[in-house]
């Protein structure tokens, strides 16, 4: 528990003037520091990143301190954002005992009582305005720093801020994917090698004032770890501050620390990490000759003089204010959990209500997003059933566009990919295909040419010319909102009937990687998974869900996390036509699941910012007239329409045309409000939550106990989904409470780099994580940071095997970064960090004059299973 | 004033007169603010479109007339003169001006200052709007400091940023070195002419024959003054850093601010076209600085920055037109850089959705093959011949028409070798056939804004010493097309990688200027 022991790790087994000791310790400083770095991804497949997901092996709380010995991180909100709850009446008295009682026993306690906190609350009372913290003095008693901070005391200029800015045009230029159409000529070599070359040449830093680095640059070692030892020795810097040190410089510039660490993924070409040795080589660098620029020496040794001490003092300084806010935030949680557990609807949910059929039965994303128009669906007259299950529906493959070579991943990142699935043409000759994919490369060579000359040195200026007044012509449409043009991205180079017919197909698969075999078991686990084995409707939709924004760099982080940040309409479609294969279906009767001829598979679309559903006709399996078909498509319509009502207040939207125009507006920066809000994980049947208004805060997967006796789907999940939500709850809530490390800042000067990144304004770091548009209306937070409450309708013995079989899951939580509820028959109980189960009330009585366990919001004293 | 003048002006003056109300009661009233700038702007839009296609169609006439005048001895008077070039400005700005407000009703929704940020930019729009039409060089300095001021604002939006404070204060620094240069030219002018009217100096000047050297110091003053507005070599540091301020921000001073040194060197151009040393600096700095920044622009790697590099090169070409005394040519190149600008921007979001479909890039064949460029180039000048003879257009009897023509041949000469060297047959027709609607569509423009504007222009003149302006652009041009071309065919490019690092930098005048203006942010 202690931060010295976390900061320290007990590297003290070199001894100086060991060269092979002090390389051996490098390696080992360098697996940690890789460790804690999160990762992130280019923009067009930007998915959720978890930025705590290399310190959740820590404690929550231990984290924070982890991360405040050499960075201003900070994992908990201001004790003004808890006022303002207060004052929203958001958390009660009752909740702050409650929290106060059970971070007791995790032995995170203050002096105050409850009842002295409220007070404080109320006397800080409800504040206008922006609450996101601001970044400068936000951790004044961190102990480590970079040297380039130390020189902040006696220097002119701001050295944090010009290194920064240096690591960032140099990285910039490294991994630039076509912005510049003058690349650096240094990118075939490592990103230490080309810094290197470069440096030697650039005269930027010495005209600022580090004199002599160019040449301090060309006397460096070739390699990166020989560079970071050389310069590691050169600082003085003792051997146990390795670490730590190397984690400050990594810290300095979080987000190309992410990138580089996260090259690591995609290629593996060269050593694991080894982009960000490089990064930490450079960085170290710059600190090397500022200190020798400046003469400065920082005095190691103070460190030292009591090294368990110094870093507890500076908890122990920042405690006392820090556990009250966490009390606080467990507050937060534990008034939503008492609310939300309170709206489930625990009797007779196993029970089958009819035996009729129904018309459909449509599976929608777990997302947050689907909740509200699953309800509508269901409340309108009961024809259709639905489901909630990963957007990817079980399908983790490749795809390749229509024309195109090498294609999106369309799976979670958890997953590789098994297949590759290619785009074609329905309904066509492959003649007619041949001549799309022609007419598509001819018009994608065409573009190719008319950038060439818009960009090209010589033909600049002519191009303004000549082309200027046509612009003209597109801002008034744009300003007049008649010009959109997502609409065409995608279909380039092919008529309207022919893009229709754009979608996933079978042909090829077996070539790609799936045998008829494994199409089978890829059917039969999808439907197992999602507990749909008998009854099956008329028509089964499987609806994936995108959203549709136009200027929006950060478009793909409102898409399908399960499907790597993109459409999942690839997946659903795939899905629905492999379950209508007549010899797939043969074969699953064969496993045991009978689907009936006239039940028909579709794949669908959920359009996330217009709440529309589109369904994709060519993909079902009867030629037969439509008719019901069309009833479905008219249910969905109103559903879309209530839906959409329904989040008119959500986004400040006058009306629902204003609303809609919002997915084509290229000013729009809060087209939707994508997952902002997300508080809870629902893994039940749908009869649990039916009816119920979540207000779009909760990831509903469907599960149904009985269909899974042996606990395999409760382990998948417990180890998959539940895990990509989870890190999707833990970006948002890391953009929320820490926006400078891990948010991306004001959009409104956002500036792209590279054709993959974002920065802010001229430079500076690498952008990572949400954007403050996507959290917070401009008068209040849209997204109220709360670790995800996971609720499981299991029994405690089935949930407890999945997590002392899974360290991963029994980190997250015991370490309290996910709390976890079990629902056994009528009963709740809380999954505590010390790994026990506690019943949650039982006292009063529910609506339906069932007793409810929550009424009235008293804990019991556990009863431990 | 007539209602017709009130008409004409009210908007501007009402936009101008933001700058009397506070920014916390702006804050205060967000929606009401943004709803009544935006609604304003549209209007003046209307109106200025409406009077130029009056002017244009002969309905009305040029309109001189005061706005205030001071009962004195000294000119002390703000008056407005609307003639072709003011009508064909005002109609820009303002329709920039009203794309940029609307844009920013949603773009800016829940920032806490977007009351003061409607504010200012309304303000400023109002102020360059006033310049544009102004009478006299009195109201024109004193509307080109204003829309100066409300820019620093503007800059400041995000004034916590640090680099949004270097920037702003940077570009405060240059701009009032510009101002004093500006009012010295005027008071040297209103000393030697007697009138600081622009239809009175138009006059005078078309009479004079040799200009005194009074004149041609207050010309290269009025160059200096150009050159720190339009972000001319070595006074453009300022505009690649100011990306800390918002989207919209960047836009209005692209494509409207930035043009006002060019605007300047058009409305004053019958006393700079009698000034042939001010047009050789103009050309040669112009010249300089579009070679300098396009090299820079090509090695930028995001996205605001190259488009700001771009605008330093194109307000650099529009200056090198002006030197060449081609003026029509320089307003139809503010005209439509302001609009391509404008669009780039405000679209810059949208690189990521258009990048994606654009996955396989052609393969070009870079053989160096003369028949094949002897082609390219006969064709593009055919096209362009043919659509000068069809639109009325002399090259030779334009100043600078040959050496101007000749940018645009090379230009698309190089664009379509580049579509025969893909080897693709229908790719050639159809950059071929493009070619042929650029070239008509370039000749009709210009021969529109040209037979438009060119009563208010000088007959014809020429820099001095035109060889060594000729030699210089063609220097320029022809190393531009050496480096696209290494670059486009990786021969020789080697022999410039250690160059690849100083354009990358800028050449380090960003960096000098840090050094020389970064103590002075920090106090």
């Amino acid at each position: 528990m202690s931060t010295s022991q976390v900061a320290w790790n007990g590297k003290d087994i070199a001894t100086s003037d060991d060269a092979e000791g002090d390389a051996y310790l490098l390696r080992e400083s360098i697996c940690s520091v890789t460790e804690v770095i999160p990762s992130v991804w280019p923009l067009r497949d930007y998915v959720a990143v978890n930025p705590y997901a290399g310190i959740s092996h820590r404690t929550f709380m231990e984290a924070r301190d982890f991360l405040r010995v050499f960075s201003d991180s900070e994992l908990l909100m201001p004790i003004d954002h808890y006022a303002n709850e207060y004052h929203h009446g958001h958390l009660t008295q009752d909740d702050i005992e409650a929290a106060m009682e059970e971070l007791a026993s995790v032995g995170i306690s203050q002096s105050l009582t409850a009842a002295q906190l409220v007070q404080n609350l109320e006397s800080i009372g409800c504040l206008k305005g922006d609450l996101f913290p601001d970044v400068s003095e936000r951790n004044p008693d961190r102990p480590v720093r970079t040297i380039a901070e130390h020189a902040a005391e006696t220097s002119e200029l701001n050295w944090t801020e010009v290194i920064v800015e240096e690591i960032s045009k140099h990285c910039a230029a490294h991994y630039d994917r076509g912005q510049a159409v003058w690349g650096s000529p240094y990118a075939g070599l490592t990103l230490y090698e080309a810094w290197r070359t470069v440096a030697a040449h650039d005269l930027h830093v010495e005209l600022l004032g580090l004199s002599g680095f160019r040449r301090f640059v060309s006397r460096l070692p070739d390699a990166p770890e020989d560079a970071i030892l050389h310069l590691l020795r050169m600082l003085d810097v003792p051997q146990r501050l390795w670490e730590t040190f190397l984690l400050c410089q990594a810290f300095s510039v979080p987000g190309w620390s992410a990138w580089t660490k996260s090259q690591v993924h995609r290629t593996d070409t060269r050593e694991e990490g080894s982009d960000l040795v490089c990064l930490l080589a450079i960085r170290l660098a710059y600190d090397a000759a500022l200190s020798k620029s400046e003469s400065l020496s920082v005095n190691w040794k103070s460190y030292f003089r009591s090294e368990s001490a110094s870093f507890r003092a500076s908890r122990a300084a920042q405690g006392g204010d820090a556990f009250v806010r966490y009390i606080l935030l467990r507050a937060t949680e534990i008034a939503y959990r008492n609310s939300l557990l309170q709206s489930l609807s625990l009797k007779d949910r196993h029970t089958k209500r009819s035996n009729d059929r129904k018309l459909a039965q449509m599976v929608f994303c777990i997302d947050v997003r689907s909740e509200r128009i699953r309800r509508h669906i269901e409340k309108l007259d009961g024809e259709v059933d639905t489901f909630g299950f990963a957007g990817f529906f079980g399908m983790a493959f490749e795809f390749e566009k229509l024309g195109q070579q090498g294609g999106s991943l369309q799976l979670p990142v958890l997953l590789k990919p098994q297949f590759k699935v290619c785009e074609g043409l329905h309904g066509c000759d492959s003649e007619t295909e041949a001549a799309a994919i022609a007419r598509r490369q001819q018009s994608r060579s065409w573009q190719t040419l008319w950038k060439n000359f818009q960009a090209s040195a010589a033909s600049c200026f002519s191009f303004v010319e000549s082309t200027g007044v046509f612009y003209g012509w597109r801002l008034l449409g744009r300003a007049m909102r008649w010009e959109t043009r997502s609409s065409r991205v995608g279909y380039t180079g092919l008529s309207k009937k022919e893009a229709s017919n754009l979608g996933p197909t079978l042909g090829g698969l077996a070539g790609h990687g799936l045998s008829e075999s494994r199409q089978v078991d890829l059917a039969e686990y999808m439907l197992r998974n999602l507990g749909l084995t008998k009854d099956f409707a008329r028509w089964v939709v499987l609806c994936g869900h995108a959203s549709q924004t136009e200027n929006n760099p950060l478009a793909a982080s409102l898409d399908c996390g399960a499907c790597g940040g993109h459409s999942g309409e690839p997946n659903g479609r795939f899905a629905a036509l492999l379950l209508n294969q007549p010899n797939i279906r043969k074969a699953l009767a064969e496993r045991g699941i009978d689907i009936p001829p006239d039940t028909s598979f579709l794949g669908a679309l959920h359009n996330t910012t217009t709440d529309c559903i589109q369904f994709y006709e060519n993909d079902s399996l009867t030629d037969d007239p439509k008719a019901s078909l069309q009833v479905l498509k008219d249910l969905c319509s109103i559903a879309s329409d209530q839906t959409r009502s329904e989040r008119l207040t959500t986004v400040d939207a006058k009306s629902i045309k204003s609303l809609l125009k919002r997915s084509q507006d290229w000013s729009e920066v809060r087209p939707e409000w994508g997952l902002a809000g997300n508080a809870a994980f629902i893994v039940a049947p749908r009869s649990m939550t039916q009816k119920m208004d979540l207000h779009g805060r909760t990831f509903l997967h469907s599960y149904d106990p009985h269909q899974d006796g042996d606990g395999k789907v409760l382990e998948t999940i417990m180890t998959a989904p539940m895990i990509v939500a989870h890190w999707i709850n833990m970006q948002y809530y890391a953009s929320t409470v820490d926006n400078p490390y891990f948010g991306s800042g004001n959009k409104t000067i956002h500036n792209i780099v590279g054709g993959f990144g974002l920065l802010s304004g001229n430079g500076g770091d690498l952008m990572t994580g949400l954007p403050w548009q996507s959290l917070h209306t401009g008068k209040h937070f849209q997204h109220l940071p709360m670790r995800m409450q996971v609720v499981i309708d299991a029994s405690r013995e089935k949930i407890d095997h999945v997590i002392k079989k899974h360290e991963l899951v029994s980190n997250l939580l015991m370490g309290g970064w996910l709390h976890l509820i079990a629902i056994e028959q009528q009963s709740m109980y809380q999954f505590t960090q010390d790994g026990e189960w506690k019943l949650l009330g039982m006292e009063t009585e529910d609506k339906s004059g069932l007793p409810h366990p929550l009424r009235k919001q008293v804990l019991q004293p556990s009863e431990i299973s | 004033m007539t209602e017709t003048h009130l008409l004409l002006t009210l908007p501007a003056l009402a936009l101008a007169a933001l700058v009397f109300l506070p920014s916390a009661r702006a804050n205060a009233n967000i929606v009401l603010v943004r709803t009544l700038v935006t609604s304003i702007a549209c209007m003046q839009f209307a109106i200025a479109s409406g009077f130029a296609l009056a002017l244009a169609s002969g309905w009305t006439a040029r309109m001189h007339f005061d706005l205030f005048r001071l009962p004195s001895a000294l000119p002390m008077a703000a008056t407005i003169y609307y003639d072709e070039v003011a009508s064909l400005m005002f109609a820009l700005v303002s329709f920039v001006g009203w794309v940029i407000c609307q844009y920013s009703v949603r773009y800016m929704d829940g920032e806490a200052a977007q009351g003061s940020y409607f504010r200012w930019t309304g303000f400023t729009i109002g102020a360059a709007s006033l310049m544009v039409i102004s009478g006299n060089l009195m109201l024109f300095i004193a509307a080109w400091v204003m829309t100066s001021l409300g820019l620093h604002q503007l800059l400041l939006h995000y004034g916590h940023r640090p680099a949004a404070r270097r920037a702003a204060w940077t570009k405060f620094a240059v701009s009032r070195l510009g101002d004093v240069a500006l009012i010295v030219a005027a008071a040297i002018i209103y000393d030697e002419l007697k009138t600081l009217e622009f239809p009175e100096l138009h006059a005078i000047a078309g009479s004079i024959t040799g200009a005194s050297s009074g004149i041609q110091i207050a010309c290269l003053l009025l160059v200096v003054g150009a050159v720190t507005k339009s972000a001319q070599f070595p006074f453009h540091t300022w505009l690649p850093q100011t990306m800390d301020t918002p989207t919209p921000v960047s836009a209005l001073m692209h494509a409207g601010i930035v043009n006002a040194g060019g605007y300047l060197m058009i409305r004053t151009s019958p006393l700079i076209g009698a000034a042939p040393w001010a047009m050789t600096t103009l050309a040669i700095v112009g010249g300089l600085t579009a070679g300098l920044a396009t090299v820079v622009m090509l090695t930028q790697t995001s996205i605001k920055r190259s488009l700001a590099y771009s605008t330093i090169a194109q307000m650099g070409f529009m200056m090198l037109q002006c030197g060449l005394g081609a003026f029509s040519a320089a307003m139809l190149h503010i005209v439509a850089h302001s609009l391509y600008k404008a669009y780039a921007f405000l679209s810059s979001g949208c690189l990521i959705a258009e990048r994606r479909p654009v996955h396989d890039s052609m393969r070009v064949n870079h053989r160096f093959q003369w028949l094949q460029i002897a082609l390219s180039g006969i064709l593009v000048v055919a096209c362009l011949g043919l659509s000068f003879w069809v639109c009325g257009i002399h090259p030779l009897r334009k100043p600078g028409g040959l050496l101007l023509g000749g940018v645009l041949c090379i230009a698309l000469t190089q664009w379509v070798l580049q579509a025969i060297q893909s080897g693709d047959r229908v790719l050639t027709y159809r950059a071929i056939s493009v070619t042929g609607g650029l070239c008509l569509v370039y000749s009709a423009t210009f021969r529109a804004v040209d037979s438009f504007i060119s009563e208010s222009l000088p007959g014809a003149s020429s820099p001095e010493m035109f060889w060594l302006v000729a030699a210089t652009t063609v220097v320029i041009f022809g190393a531009l097309v050496t480096l696209q071309t290494m670059l486009a065919s990786g021969y020789g490019i080697s022999f410039l990688n250690k160059w690849h690092v100083h354009a990358y930098n800028g050449f380090y005048l960003e960096s000098i200027y840090r050094r020389v203006f970064g103590p002075l942010m920090n106090s």
